[in-house]
């Protein structure tokens, strides 16, 4: 991987956020996909999500099963609007234990929600705040909160209908 | 497979975030297993008195309480719960002090279901094992009790250490790495491990990572299926299949290749393994133990080694020290390896006379305690017997004593030298480097006998070594 290939569709800010995590990536199970949103070829299934794995979305919900999916949904956006505060509060300081409490937490709700480029921008929030490093955080907070409010969006969306279902 | 007993037992997940509770608690559900949850530390130390738990799922990360505290408290309530520490990437490290305080196994988020349910299905089952082991024979093995079983010799501290070691971790799933300089008794230190955990009665399975054609390991590792390449003429099941329900050794794990790292990260992570030509993957129940005589933090530097499989290994790790820094060892050693190889080849011998008590643990023993058992052994062949004198040691050997040119405390000693091709890569410094420290530790840190070797003079070594200090790679 190169540092920025100017023709690709993501920003450089990502493509530095994800190089020190591309080691730790390397999850056997899925070998290609943090590289596929580096290098810009993820599937773009969501506005404002540079890769969104819509079955695995769709899987949580499954697993919740049909009569939880919608209070799943509700608890999702609620623990997503809590991360979005405390990184809030964070980036002021910057407070750098909020900031790791709260990409902590994004990372996983992201990853479970199939938000992969948004958990990869957390991770390396996660990785900026444990070393204290203001300029990576600075570089990754744009990009990160961007994805965190698309897919707050994403899932607002999601809930009315399941909401009107039942 | 899961077991009705297995299923019966509670288990308390303790994470606060409500919808991962949620989604977590699900799959528990789907899976027939009982599960309690708690939001916070508090909540989850009341469950823990109240349902005595077999298995905790605990977020190393709650908000009234750190994580890694709340499992040392559960685990002196109880110390038969297993804990499953869970955290999220970027922070492995946290989960491996929590393996290393004693979780049996991590989980790092966001994880699938099959891990997940994987993990929580192994607590379980080493759970009945172990009760039924404690039940059926005997309680935990003392210190002196497992020294014995050990099949090591010697009292000095080091030693001993590494015996409280062993027995403080040997009933734990967790992954045991062991390093040391050849011939310092990895392999022996294995064994232990498993000699003394619940395991025993299950199969050792060894295998030399570094011995075994690479293109050949795979199928070593993890079977094959007849007819899956040329020469596979039958089914053949692997080590790792052959070590169900035991321990699977690896030694030179260093020397693994990068594609079968991944292949053995995915074994570890879901506990099955899928033989070279199979469809299916087959569930098993191993513990890993590995060795290497290298740095495995260094080989991670290099892109040698994967980090997360390194993180996923070492997570006990045992040093063997070299018998240069356990010398009053020596003469044990050496007197008990007398008499056992006197008696198998039909000899008498008295001991060791004074002048080869004084001479042997001055010695540098670069070959370490193999090396010292074979200059045992062969002053038991080619002797008829009586009390072992410097006359009966192999020529040389007193040539050795280190007392003769002074040993610099230095560079820590590579103990082999890595074949020329592994230098490929380095720069011109870094292979220069190696040279020197691999020739360093083979004249066990004499740096006039290095320079001899080297043709350089020794203020040259000296300088470089001070360099070296100054500037650490």
């Amino acid at each position: 991987m190169t540092l920025h290939d100017p023709h690709s569709p993501v920003p450089p800010e990502l493509s530095g956020a994800m190089m020190p995590l591309l080691r730790h990536q390397r999850d056997p199970d899925h070998p290609t996909q943090l590289q596929a949103v580096t290098d810009g070829h993820a599937q773009p299934a969501a506005p404002g999500l540079r890769a969104f794995d819509a079955m695995r979305f769709q899987r949580l919900l499954d697993i919740a099963g049909p009569s939880m999916a919608g209070t799943l949904l509700r608890h999702l956006l609620e623990d997503l609007a809590n991360c979005r505060t405390i990184i809030g509060t964070g980036a002021k300081g910057p407070d750098w234990d909020a900031l790791r409490e709260g990409s902590h937490v994004l990372i996983s709700l992201a990853g479970s929600a199939g938000a992969s480029s948004l958990q990869a921008f957390a991770e390396a929030m996660n990785i900026a705040a444990q070393g204290h490093d203001k300029a990576a955080a600075a570089s990754v907070m744009p990009s990160m909160l961007g994805e965190l409010e698309a897919l707050i969006t994403l899932i607002g969306a999601k809930v009315a209908p399941t909401e009107g279902g039942r | 497979m899961r077991s009705a007993t297995s299923a019966r037992l509670p288990l308390l997940l303790i994470e606060d975030t409500i919808s991962l509770q949620m989604v977590y608690r699900s799959i528990l559900s789907s899976a027939g297993y009982r599960v309690s949850v708690a939001g916070s530390a508090a909540e989850g130390l009341a469950q823990f008195k109240a349902l005595k738990p077999a298995v905790v799922l605990l977020d190393l990360i709650l908000p009234d309480r750190d994580g890694l505290q709340l499992m040392q408290e559960l685990l002196s309530l109880d110390a038969e719960t297993s804990v499953i520490a869970i955290t999220s990437n970027g922070s492995v490290n946290r989960a491996v002090e929590a393996m290393r305080a004693g979780a049996h196994d991590f989980l790092v988020k966001p994880f699938d279901e099959s891990r997940f349910l994987n993990a929580v299905q192994n607590a379980l089952a080493e759970r009945v094992a172990t009760r039924a082991v404690t039940h059926v024979t005997a309680p935990l093995p003392d210190r002196s009790a497992l020294a014995e079983s050990s099949g090591f010799i010697g009292s000095s501290e080091p030693m001993q250490q590494i015996h409280r070691t062993i027995g403080s971790v040997a009933r734990s799933m967790a992954t045991v790495f062991i390093t040391g300089e050849s011939g310092t008794g990895k392999e022996l230190c294995a064994v232990a491990v498993h000699a003394n955990s619940t395991r025993a009665n299950g199969p050792f399975i060894a295998l030399n990572c570094g011995a075994i054609p690479q293109d050949l390991l795979e199928s070593e590792v993890f079977g094959h299926m007849k007819g899956s390449f040329t020469g596979a003429i039958s089914d053949k099941p692997g080590a790792a299949t052959a070590a169900d329900g035991g321990t699977l050794f690896l030694d030179e794990i260093c020397e693994m290749a990068p594609a079968l790292q991944t292949k053995l990260l995915r074994f570890l992570q879901t506990s099955t393994v899928q033989p070279v030509g199979a469809t299916r993957p087959k569930k098993v129940n191993v513990r890993i133990v590995c060795a290497t005589n290298r740095d495995p933090l260094d080989a991670v530097r290099r892109g040698r080694f994967r980090e997360d499989l390194y993180y996923r290994l070492y997570v006990v790790p045992i040093h063997m020290p070299p018998l240069r820094d356990r010398s009053e060892d020596v003469i044990e050693i050496a007197e008990a390896a007398l008499f056992r190889f006197a008696e198998e080849e039909g000899r008498t011998f008295h001991g060791l006379d004074p002048a080869v008590r004084t001479l042997l643990p001055r010695l540098p023993w670069p070959g370490n305690v193999r090396q010292l058992l074979n200059v045992i052994r062969n002053v038991v062949v080619l002797n008829p017997g009586g009390w072992v004198t410097p006359g009966m040691l192999p020529p040389g050997l007193a040539a050795e004593d280190t007392d003769a040119a002074p040993v610099l405390p230095g560079p820590s000693p590579t103990p082999d030298l890595p074949p020329l091709d592994r230098l490929v890569g380095l720069t011109l410094a870094e292979a220069e480097r190696r040279l020197i420290e691999a020739t360093l530790a083979h004249h066990a840190g004499s740096v006039p006998r290095t320079a001899r070797v080297l043709d350089v003079s020794p203020s040259t070594l000296y300088r470089k070594i001070e360099g070296w200090k100054a500037h650490p790679s």
